[in-house]
């Protein structure tokens, strides 16, 4: 097995909500990030899906320190990332690189390619005058981009190019480890690909790590080698992407399994769908015990009343779920689901 | 039951909505957009059509020109023919349209927060094409409403009645569009990427709504996408487009087994599938989608073809017929339909078929240049410049 190279330790992130004016008060937190454990192993592609509001953004931002976690460790070559000051951090930054979802409002539009790319090169003085130019280029040519559009501006790209340059900048100082925070999501299916088959050669080539954060579990999936399932600022499920989805243990990874439709029609027509009834509860007051309690299909009294570990189930398949002690009431309840997933 | 042209049931076959050869120009800054390029297509009593294309490849504006609410200027219908309940609407006047719409076909958009009214009571909203379309009093209109709010699945119906748009989540916000769209009981209905701005549980929630509703009312539906997945699950037919023009036409499993053109090809191995989960590389579509400001005098999708030969490149092939219902237009539809290229053939396969697709003098441009990392992609002479300055420099 691998080491790590993140470790996460009851990583949370609550933003306050304040009211009144002069008497400033803190009235209640949206809880976005709420106790999350898990590694992210050397050279890997770490999935995080989950559906919008589930915290899986705050999660990656929170991990290379661009929110400051309010509890818990984020462990990166034996140092926790949180009790850094902003200085010490600094140094460490180079490593911990992140590729945002809108390849519009991510590049500045009044620097010029170069200039965006190279950027980070002497934030970190990487690189000085004509050494800072070849990077450039040589980058440029890295992720598909014609070096002679180095004087170019932003919007003289379309999206799947700007999304390069994004990639380009995330590179530039040879990071380890890169947060993609929704990188295919904003663009057009066959660009999608494109972009999907350069951050894996990336990672190849340069040995990259990878949090990938996604809502198309069918991407994560094929990019991933494990993935871990967020809820409403918890993860409710982790493992390879092959036990995710064909031995996924958690209701609500069963659920949204069965969501992504499956682009063929005859296996579409086969598939039984669980439709989860109502909404996401709202982040600032989580339900007691199990967050997922108000949608499950397979809730019991438990659930409503503690919150569930999040422990490992099978070798490398960790879920936090209650039925994971009661296995018989999945099969008598609502039978059929079992099948339906699988 | 509204209306009287449809009177007899010729089961199946008398086409609720008939598009022939529909253009739809937009004239911006002295050059052309042809954003719907000749596009005839028919939508069958009780089916469900899906609309497959990408940003800007016309299915949008397509549909929205049937309805005649492209913005003119700069839209302007350059010709064709919308034929519904035996009436051209591109002739008709904007009377008669309003008779139409919202009672006769409604529209689901993808945005429920801007598509609704945020000052106005989901209520008045609701109750408005009821008292317009059918004469209905208040109290009859209001209770109608709310039974089909109960019957989208908003949970206490009479209580959230007099709510307003930001009550409502998301999800929540696209059943009241729905049950909007669905008050005057239309024969057809247009949706446009009514999920996309949804999660998927949701989404999931809002097709099996849709379903659920076609079987309930009869109602045809157009469904506009860009994803596969939701044409497979919801689509009896499909129409693929690209570049404002019709690309390939079949019924939904025939398209996925057995596509008839690159671009279809293209899209199908481009998606990466969740039941396939890592197996192997995405093939992409290289290249990007063309300015269709300029003429374009071949096949829109020749450039990014693998399989193009040079006719492609200077004439727009002709319908290739390749059995009930499947049509596409490709020079070489035939040979692409014959290899089998659907969604389950592995890479290996797809490989091997390419291998004999391309043969000996189908070399497509920049074929051989796929060097190291990931150029290939991407990369046309320029990218997208502002028009003036990339056109004079080339004049010059």
């Amino acid at each position: 097995m691998t080491e790590a190279l993140i470790r996460i330790e009851n990583l949370k992130m609550h933003f306050p909500i304040y009211k009144g004016t002069l008497a400033r008060r803190e009235v209640s937190r949206v809880k976005a990030v709420d106790g999350l454990n898990f590694e992210i192993l050397k050279g890997e592609t770490l999935g995080l899906v989950g559906e919008s509001g589930c915290g899986k953004s705050t999660t990656g931002r929170a991990i290379i320190q661009l929110y400051r976690p309010t509890e818990g460790k984020v462990s990166f070559e034996g140092r926790d990332l949180c009790k850094l000051s902003p200085r010490e951090l600094h140094p460490l930054r180079r490593n911990l690189q992140m590729i945002f979802q809108d390849p519009y409002g991510s590049l500045n539009p009044r620097m010029t390619v170069g200039d965006i790319i190279g950027e980070p090169l002497r934030v970190h003085n990487l690189a000085a005058g004509r050494d800072v130019q070849r990077r450039v280029q040589e980058l440029m040519d890295i992720v598909g981009l014609d070096p002679r559009y180095v004087r170019r501006y932003p919007h003289e790209f379309s999206g799947g190019q700007r999304q390069r340059i994004g990639i380009a900048r995330a590179l530039a100082c040879k990071p380890s480890f890169i947060v993609c925070d929704e990188p295919i999501s904003a663009l057009d299916v066959s660009i999608q690909a494109q972009i999907i088959n350069l951050m894996e050669d990336l990672q190849r080539e340069f040995n990259l790590t990878y949090l990938f954060i996604a809502h198309d579990l069918a991407a994560v999936r094929h990019i991933s080698d494990r993935i871990a399932v967020m809820y409403l600022g918890k993860v409710a499920e982790m493992a390879n992407g092959k036990d995710i989805y064909e031995k996924p243990l958690h209701p609500y990874t069963k659920a949204l399994i069965s969501a992504v439709p499956i682009p063929d029609p005859e296996i579409e027509l086969q598939r039984e769908r669980i439709v989860l009834t109502g909404d996401v509860p709202s982040p600032i007051n989580p339900p007691p015990g199990c967050v997922f309690h108000t949608r499950c299909p397979f809730a019991f009294d438990r659930c409503r009343r503690d919150v569930p570990e999040f422990k490992e189930a099978e070798p490398g398949h960790f879920v936090a779920c209650h039925l994971m002690d009661e296995p018989k009431r999945v099969a008598d309840d609502v039978p059929g689901v079992a099948a339906a997933v699988g | 039951m509204a209306n009287d042209s449809a009177a007899p049931m010729v089961e199946d076959q008398t086409p609720v909505l008939e598009v022939r050869d529909l253009k739809t120009y937009f004239h911006v800054e002295g050059s052309v957009v042809r954003a719907v390029d000749g596009v005839s297509f028919q939508v069958k009593r009780g089916e469900c059509l899906g609309v497959v294309g990408e940003s800007g490849s016309g299915k949008s504006v397509c549909q929205i020109s049937v309805l005649g609410l492209i913005p003119s200027p700069p839209g302007k219908n350059e010709g064709g023919q919308v034929i519904f309940g035996g009436k051209d609407l591109l002739k008709a006047s904007s009377g008669e349209l309003r008779k139409i719409r919202g009672n006769r076909i409604s529209m689901i958009w993808q945005d429920p927060m801007s598509s609704l009214n945020p000052f106005l009571r989901v209520s008045r909203q609701l109750i408005e094409p009821l008292q317009i379309h059918q004469n209905m009093g208040k109290e009859q209109a209001r209770e109608k409403a709310i039974k089909m709010l109960e019957k989208v699945g908003i949970p206490g119906p009479r209580e959230r009645f007099d709510q307003y748009p930001h009550q409502f989540s998301g999800g929540m916000r696209q059943r009241v569009m729905i049950a909007m769209a669905l008050l005057c009981e239309p024969e057809l209905l247009i949706a446009d990427e009514p999920t996309t701005a949804l999660d998927v549980t949701i989404q999931a929630q809002i097709l099996e709504l849709i379903k659920d509703l076609r079987k309930d009312f009869g109602t045809s539906v157009v469904m506009i996408t860009h994803d596969l997945g939701v044409v497979a699950g919801m689509a009896d037919r499909v129409i693929v487009m690209y570049a404002g023009k019709i690309m390939e036409e079949a019924n939904a499993v025939d398209l996925f087994r057995r596509p008839a053109h690159p671009y279809t090809v293209g899209l199908l191995r481009s998606v990466p599938r969740l039941d396939l989960g890592a197996s192997g590389r995405l093939i992409p579509i290289d290249g990007r989608p063309p300015d269709v400001s300029k003429p374009i005098p071949g096949c829109p999708f020749a450039p990014r073809c693998r399989w193009a030969e040079s006719r492609c490149h200077t004439e727009f092939p002709p319908l290739a017929d390749l059995g009930p219902g499947h049509s596409s237009y490709c020079w070489r539809a035939e040979d692409i339909y014959k290899a089998e290229l659907g969604s389950r053939v592995t890479n290996a396969q797809f490989h091997k078929a390419e291998a004999n697709l391309k043969g000996a003098e189908h070399v497509p441009e920049g074929a051989d240049a796929a060097p190291q990392v990931a150029q290939a992609c991407e990369l046309p002479e320029t990218p997208e410049k502002p028009v003036q300055s990339e056109e004079s420099g080339v004049d010059r």
